[in-house]
């Protein structure tokens, strides 16, 4: 019998979850200027990067599943919105968080937020189709055309701090300049909390698919 | 608020968000699993 490798990425992500938080609170300098607020850089930055991710695989998944109408596709997708909407739920929280004391305020109509606010929603949206529609099938295709116009946001939050200008740092990690603009505990903090929430997802994401199968499996029974 | 109530809070939330949808999913699951286990016992009662 084919052993299930769920539990052991489980056990990785947590375990690798510990030292990257050890990292954060006790190796990582604390910054000159915003001073002990300013990790939440190291879940803020991953929760964008890892929603980016999901989006990314909605698009190709909702590609696929418009192309062959397999509902595999389809269910896929569907997992993936889901924890992205989580994932940039949390993000938003975090960052409004990290404003109040460097801002003096929790919300600005700076172009990332706003753009990142406008992701959230246009994949809650997906969601929303997805769950609502009469025909399941018809409501899939919906939500897959939701999930493959939705991710020209993407790249529009990404690039805003660099287009517009806004009150939201620029980019630290890959940005114009073309070098990292981090001190090196900093950068490899960041690259391995990345890999750690990168890792969560998967285990999410397998957790959901499951779910959703068995879901399907009910409704067939 | 100091900048250490922000930073706890915010870490604090990431937590709580992702257990609740953590098991949020593993709920849903155990349901499911239940329902369709009566199911197949209850198909198994009938033949």
């Amino acid at each position: 019998m084919k052993k299930d490798p769920l539990p052991v990425l489980a056990g990785v992500t947590a375990t690798a979850m510990l030292a990257g938080l050890w990292a954060v609170f006790f190796w990582v300098p604390t910054e000159e200027f915003q001073g002990v607020v300013q990790r939440v850089f190291y879940i803020h930055v991953p929760m964008a990067w890892v929603a980016y991710l999901a989006f990314a695989v909605v698009l190709v998944c909702s590609i696929a599943f418009l192309k062959t109408n397999n509902s595999r596709w389809d269910t896929v997708a569907h997992s993936s919105a889901e924890v992205g909407v989580v994932f940039t739920g949390i993000c938003l929280a975090t960052g409004m968080l990290w404003a109040k004391p460097v801002w003096g305020t929790y919300w600005r109509w700076d172009p990332r937020l706003t753009l990142t606010f406008v992701l959230f929603l246009i994949y809650a949206g997906y969601l929303v189709v997805h769950r609502t529609a009469a025909d399941p099938s018809r409501g899939g295709r919906l939500a897959a055309v939701v999930g493959i116009t939705g991710f020209a946001t993407v790249p529009l939050v990404h690039f805003s701090v660099d287009w517009w200008r806004g009150q939201h740092p620029g980019r630290t990690v890959i940005n114009v300049e073309g070098s990292p603009q981090l001190p090196a505990e900093m950068l490899l903090t960041l690259l391995f909390m990345l890999a750690v929430f990168t890792l969560l997802y998967t285990v999410l994401m397998t957790l959901r698919v499951r779910l959703a199968l068995l879901e399907q499996r009910a409704v067939v029974a | 608020m100091s900048g250490l109530a922000y930073l706890g809070i915010a870490y604090l939330i990431t937590w709580v968000v992702i257990a609740a949808y953590l098991f949020s999913i593993m709920k849903r699951q155990r349901t499911l699993e239940r329902r369709l286990e009566e199911d197949q016992k209850t198909d198994a009662g009938r033949l």
